[in-house]
């Protein structure tokens, strides 16, 4: 079709600023789907994403309008992905786009992922549309909110379009302003380019991209390739995503669709490919691919050991839809087998987490979240350890690097103090400080990853009764003074509750640590220590008194079943608890330890 | 060889720490239940394994047997002798509370063929029998024994019990003082524990108890078991002390493994793997016998797994412990040998003692033997 009636644009937006009710209003406008059809928010499908309110995966939808000025277009709406973990996706989702639609809510005004967003629609050229969604609310701001986007825009105030998605106010203007304002894509007819800007798995067909094609054509029956690693497969098919996948017989330059080519590895289709004709390849593929990056990592584990097989299989029909989870087996000595995860970040984590849970039945034990060091030893070799068990004694080490991050924090000015003690207490590094109206400020700073993977949003969301917005990327990497802290149980390592922390904070840390271990792990028949350490220097100790005495009550008759049955139970319920070395170690133990900043208590948060 | 258990649960009064299965004592009610009884006794004496058995132990327990009329026991008796074959050179035991007992009544118990008595004493001291909400005073305790020597009873067990609200050692010394002085043949000394559902439990809950903590009570165990065997008694089991020869034959072979018959409201019996358990309260076991002619309310096989944490649970409670090569022999090997770290383990923290081939509870492993059991689990 000529790329004259093709629009190709995403809707960005803070969480909750109303982008999945406008796509829905969207997609009703255009007869896409009947309002008798519609469950709300469409477009987001895991139950997961509805319960949340937000958009984990990217998903993309093509609406048939026919503008009042008679012609006939095919509008393509690609929805990105909602959270700052996913900005990998969300610029994929963006590249494949000339536009953009930027919500932002009449009462909250820009938040911190507008911002981010906004940043990154920009860095892909996008044309902006400036939409304030929300303005039938009786709190509504929409003057002050105007302020903020011309200024930060430098747009003029005639240009943001006005809507209230949930009442369907102002949605033609948006369309219209779709229609007038975001380019049509360029023709090309050079070598076929086709940026790969989602995959989903298909059991039957295989990995399905989602493709915007940039030039040429792509149709059944050719051969492609994938500019990553240069696999080829034939196209079986292509087509257009309605709620279905409707087959056409090419996409072309411009267009946005599918291809089924019976990729049977999700990895073939990686987010950010270009997918190439093979017998008449292009000279360089599309620009800013890169494989996605673990940020955070956890071992999850089973909590009984015949759920190991379970958790290996969830794990592998797992990642054929979310390339982006990478896991290997590991071993622990206080938990048995289980997988070292990487994930985007800590939403994906604890999207993992729960879909793993809800989706398979598993009961998951997951370990305290770590980041990535560079450790550099004294031999000169550079090791890169996302597990502090993996961590070399201190003696073999020169420096450790850690993963700093560029957050962006919008607060209402007000809470500016609060904000500043808590990047304190997390070794921030404040940047700058803008002031997006007179009440709202937008802050930078320059964080350890390490200090934000446990709590950080949460104390974020406390200490300013909600109203903090957060998001940040990944900055460099820098040299720090971490040690790796040891428990130990009665002499025996617990390595999975070893943690790599700041010098500095490591002695409150070992002592919250071990008071939590006392009152969680109950009384044995032995005295159990518990210490924490650095290398042979334990820095804190306590004590769990031995138990004493059992009943010594009769045992007759019918006793003696009650007391087997009691004891079986116990017994049953100790088979859930971990054995290191003789002391038996409760599950909870292993989920208290990522509390302990929760508490604000230990260290300094 | 099989032992014979009747469960007779009238008692006068309830007590509020009990939660044994009891009724208070109602006429009507006590000869509704001899009948079932001896429907009961009579099905079961026709019906393999019992028909044919003999029985070398009868105990009687409560309840309190001894609130029963005369008659009310003299038909309990017929029921027993009519319906099994008991051996000649039993050992029968009757329960029996101090105010219960008269020598008229202990000597006609006599004339039954009852041999040995248990009294439940649980203490000499005036003010923890009336917390304990017991009928009897100290005196009225030594009356009783001084009855039942006077009946001719040989074999005379006192319950003793220790971990009393407001119990200082002084006061367990004096009780354990004047049950040496008597010398009765058999002392059985019970931690009190604290049953849910209970007066007791219910007081405990609002702190209304003033009980020991884990250590004074431990300490009153300890003191009991060095007083009495001082004394010439032998602990043969966690709770359980007796002059040489005067261990009680039905509770041993039940801690051994050894088959028994329970008759009545809650009483369990014990068919080799099998496990019976007749329906708890009076009324639902009058029903039960009333409407299906027996009352076993549970029906349970053994796994083998089971079998084994029994035999730990019974054989360690005993002061002769588990016998290893037994162990190997019933359950083989690989159960043993699974067990090795465990066991290894209790021995290095002095719970367990290796005695030959029999593993035994170290007098520190006694006071947590659930745990241990629990542990070899």
């Amino acid at each position: 079709m000529s790329t004259e009636l093709i629009r190709n644009f995403s809707i960005i937006a803070h969480i909750d600023h109303g982008k999945s009710t406008l796509a829905d209003r969207l997609l009703e406008m255009t007869g896409t789907v009947s309002p008798l059809k519609m469950r709300a928010q469409m477009l987001d499908n895991l139950d997961l994403e509805r319960e949340r309110g937000i958009t984990i995966k990217a998903h993309a939808i093509r609406m048939s309008y026919d503008a009042p000025d008679g012609r006939s277009f095919a509008l393509n709406l690609i929805d990105t992905p909602g959270h700052v973990d996913f900005s990998y996706e969300v610029s994929r989702s963006l590249a494949a786009c000339e536009g953009a639609l930027l919500i932002v809510d009449a009462v909250q005004g820009i938040e911190a992922q507008t911002i981010s967003n906004l940043y990154l629609a920009l860095e892909n050229d996008l044309t902006i549309i400036p939409v304030i969604n929300k303005i039938d609310l009786p709190n509504a701001r929409v003057d002050v909110i105007t302020g903020q986007i011309v200024d930060l825009l430098g747009v003029e105030p005639d240009e943001i379009v006005l809507t209230s998605a949930r009442d369907g106010i102002g949605v033609e203007a948006v369309l219209q302003a779709i229609l007038d304002r975001i380019p049509p894509p360029e023709p090309d007819d050079g070598p076929l380019r086709a940026l790969i800007f989602d995959s989903i798995f298909d059991q039957y067909r295989g990995a399905v991209p989602y493709v915007r094609v940039v030039s040429g054509e792509i149709k059944p029956g050719m051969h492609i390739r994938m500019c990553a690693n240069d696999k080829q497969f034939e196209v079986a098919e292509t087509g257009v995503l309605r709620f279905d996948k409707a087959p056409v017989d090419a996409l072309t330059a411009g267009e946005v669709g599918y291809l089924i080519g019976n990729i049977r590895n999700v990895a073939d289709a990686s987010v950010g490919d270009t997918v190439t004709d093979a017998a008449r390849p292009c000279d360089a593929p599309l620009p800013g691919y890169r494989e996605a990056k673990s940020m955070v990592f956890s071992g999850l584990y089973p909590t009984s050991s015949e759920e190991y097989e379970p958790l290996k299989e969830a794990l592998e029909k797992y990642q054929l839809n979310d390339a982006a989870l990478v896991y290997e087996p590991e071993t622990s000595v206080a938990l048995g087998f289980g997988f070292r995860c990487g994930f985007l970040g800590l939403l994906h984590m604890e999207v993992v987490q729960e879909r793993l849970e809800r989706e398979y039945g598993l009961t998951i034990l997951a370990t305290m979240p770590s980041v990535e060091y560079r450790i550099t030893t004294t031999g000169g070799e550079v090791l890169m350890v996302d597990n502090p068990a993996d961590m070399p004694d201190a003696s073999y080490i020169d420096a450790v690097e850690e993963p700093f991050i560029q957050a962006q924090i919008v607060v209402p000015h007000d809470y500016i103090g609060n904000i500043m003690k808590l990047t304190r207490d997390r070794r921030g590094v404040y940047k700058a400080m803008e002031y997006l109206d007179p009440t709202r400020v937008a802050l930078q700073y320059e964080l350890p990853l390490a200090e934000i993977v446990f709590d950080f949003y949460d104390r974020l969301k406390s200490i300013s009764r909600g109203y903090a917005s957060f998001d940040y990327e990944f900055l460099e990497y820098r040299t720090s003074p971490l040690v790796r802290l040891n428990l130990l149980l009665n002499g025996d390592l617990v390595d999975a509750l070893s943690i790599i922390i700041h010098k500095d904070k490591a002695y409150e840390w070992g002592r919250e640590l071990c008071q939590r271990l006392r009152k969680i792990i109950p009384r044995q028949m032995f005295e159990v220590a518990v210490q924490a350490a650095i290398g042979g220097r334990v820095i804190a100790r306590e004590s769990i008194r031995p138990l004493r005495k059992n009943v010594t009550a009769k045992c007759y008759g019918g006793d003696i079943t009650r007391k087997r049955k009691l004891l079986e139970r116990q017994k049953e319920g100790k088979r859930r608890m971990k054995q290191v070395g003789n002391v038996e170690v409760p599950q909870e133990a292993f989920l208290a330890v990522l509390d302990i900043r929760g508490e604000g208590a230990a260290v300094g948060g | 060889m099989a032992g014979l258990y009747v469960h007779i649960p009238f008692c006068s009064h309830a007590c509020p720490y009990c939660d044994f299965s009891f009724e208070l004592l109602k006429d009507g009610r006590v000869d509704a239940l001899l009948s079932a009884l001896d429907t009961e006794a009579g099905r079961r004496g026709r019906e393999s394994p019992w028909a044919g058995e003999v029985f070398d132990t009868v105990f009687l327990g409560g309840g309190t047997p001894t609130c029963l009329t005369d008659r009310q026991l003299d038909r309990v008796f017929r029921t027993i002798h009519d319906r099994f074959r008991v051996s000649p050179h039993a050992e029968i035991t009757v329960e029996a509370n101090p105010e219960t007992i008269s020598v008229a009544k202990l000597e006609r118990l006599r004339g039954l063929g009852v041999d040995r008595i248990s009294i439940g004493v649980q203490s000499f001291s005036r003010d923890l029998l009336l917390k304990l909400g017991r009928r009897h005073s100290a005196d009225r305790a030594e009356e009783a024994f001084a009855s039942a020597r006077e009946a001719g009873f040989r074999n005379v067990n006192l319950d003793l019990m220790f971990g009393v609200p407001g119990q200082s050692a002084a006061d367990w010394a004096d009780t354990l003082e004047r049950a040496v002085v008597l010398d009765p043949e058999h002392l059985s000394v019970y931690g009190l524990t604290i049953e849910p559902g209970t007066e007791y439990a219910r007081l405990a809950e609002h702190g209304a108890l003033d009980l020991p903590d884990e250590e004074r009570h431990m300490a009153l165990y300890f003191q009991a078991l060095d007083r009495l065997s001082g004394a010439g008694y032998l602990q043969y089991e966690i709770s359980n002390l007796a002059k040489p020869g005067f261990a009680c034959r039905h509770n041993v072979s039940c801690w051994k493994g050894g088959d028994y018959l329970g008759l009545g409201p809650s009483a369990h019996s014990r068919m080799d793997g099998r496990r019976l358990a007749n329906a708890r309260g009076l009324a639902d076991y009058l029903r039960a016998m009333d409407e299906r002619g027996v009352a076993v309310d549970k029906d349970e096989t053994l796994t083998v797994d089971e079998r084994i944490h029994e035999y730990i649970l019974l054989s360690l409670r005993s002061l002769d412990g588990l016998d290893t090569r037994l162990f190997r022999d019933r359950y083989g090997d690989d159960a043993m040998d699974a067990r090795d770290p465990a066991i290894h383990a209790l021995a290095g923290e002095g719970l367990l003692a290796k005695r030959g081939s029999r593993l035994c509870l170290t007098r520190r492993g006694l006071a947590l033997a659930d745990s241990v059991c629990e542990f070899l689990m």
